[in-house]
């Protein structure tokens, strides 16, 4: 049960801080892929991506609770799966209802000379 | 790298994850509807499903930067957002299904809590048909 307990703390972590950082203004690590370079921001005024960022936040916070609920011997394991199921439902629910409605401003090509 | 053999083999990484989620979608089926499925026999496709999951994602999150310039800042966004969202939506599903991997295998693991395990690896199956169907979708549109 110790694996169990630590695996569905540990999603729950992730799922939580996913949706956390995406509804609240979070510091995140950002790549800015046409400079090459990480940057660590709320939000950034070039094109970047905060996927890496993101992802790594919510492995740490992940790695963090499912140690949590490892220690944490007297938890249900039902409780902790219906914990994992509804974070799940809510990062699920935002990413569909924010991605679904977004207007993505395209990049602009540099200009070229006339012939 | 070359970002076209990093997708290609993205591409193949997510031809494993159907055949392995396949199986834990179809067993996890089965035992919601009350058929004996061995925790062995799951564990066994969960394990895979990691790997196969873990491999192809990171293959992704390789290609990623390409794609945000190339393919969808300047195509998708321009002449078809919709894709690009879907993109973005697919993505981020294909990121929640490495923990839900997880623990389906801790809990076939410790053969605990079979029908949460198995409602996880029926979800699995969903997201991932999802995210195949997307990708395959967003790779049909073509620019000016």
């Amino acid at each position: 049960m110790t694996a169990t307990r630590a695996a569905l703390g540990g999603a729950t972590g992730f799922f939580a801080a996913w949706f956390l950082s995406s509804v609240v203004p979070t510091p995140l690590l950002w790549y800015l892929p046409l400079a090459g370079r990480f940057v660590f921001a709320t939000v950034v005024t070039e094109v970047g991506m905060d996927f890496y960022g993101r992802l790594l936040l919510c492995l740490a916070v992940g790695g963090g609770t499912a140690l949590l609920a490892r220690a944490w011997r007297a938890a249900p394991v039902k409780t902790l799966g219906a914990w994992t199921l509804t974070t799940l439902a809510l990062c699920v629910a935002l990413e569909v209802t924010v991605l679904a409605r977004r207007n993505p401003v395209p990049l602009t090509l540099p200009a070229t000379s006339a012939q | 790298m070359n970002p076209r053999i990093v997708v290609l083999a993205h591409a193949v990484g997510a031809v494993l994850v159907s055949g392995s989620v396949g199986h834990l979608g179809v067993l996890g089926l089965a035992r919601l509807l009350g058929k004996e499925v061995a925790p062995g026999r799951l564990a066994v496709h969960a394990r895979n499903s990691l790997l196969c999951l873990g491999l192809t994602f990171a293959l992704g999150l390789l290609a990623y930067p390409h794609y945000r310039v190339y393919v969808r800042g300047l195509v998708l966004d321009r002449d078809a957002p919709w894709a690009s969202n879907l993109f973005d939506i697919k993505e981020n599903l294909a990121a929640f299904c490495l923990p839900l991997a997880l623990a389906v295998l801790a809990m076939e693991r410790d053969r605990a809590a079979p029908r949460l395990s198995a409602t996880f690896c029926v979800l699995l199956f969903v997201f991932t048909t999802f995210v195949m169907t997307s990708g395959f979708l967003v790779t049909l549109v073509h620019g000016p």
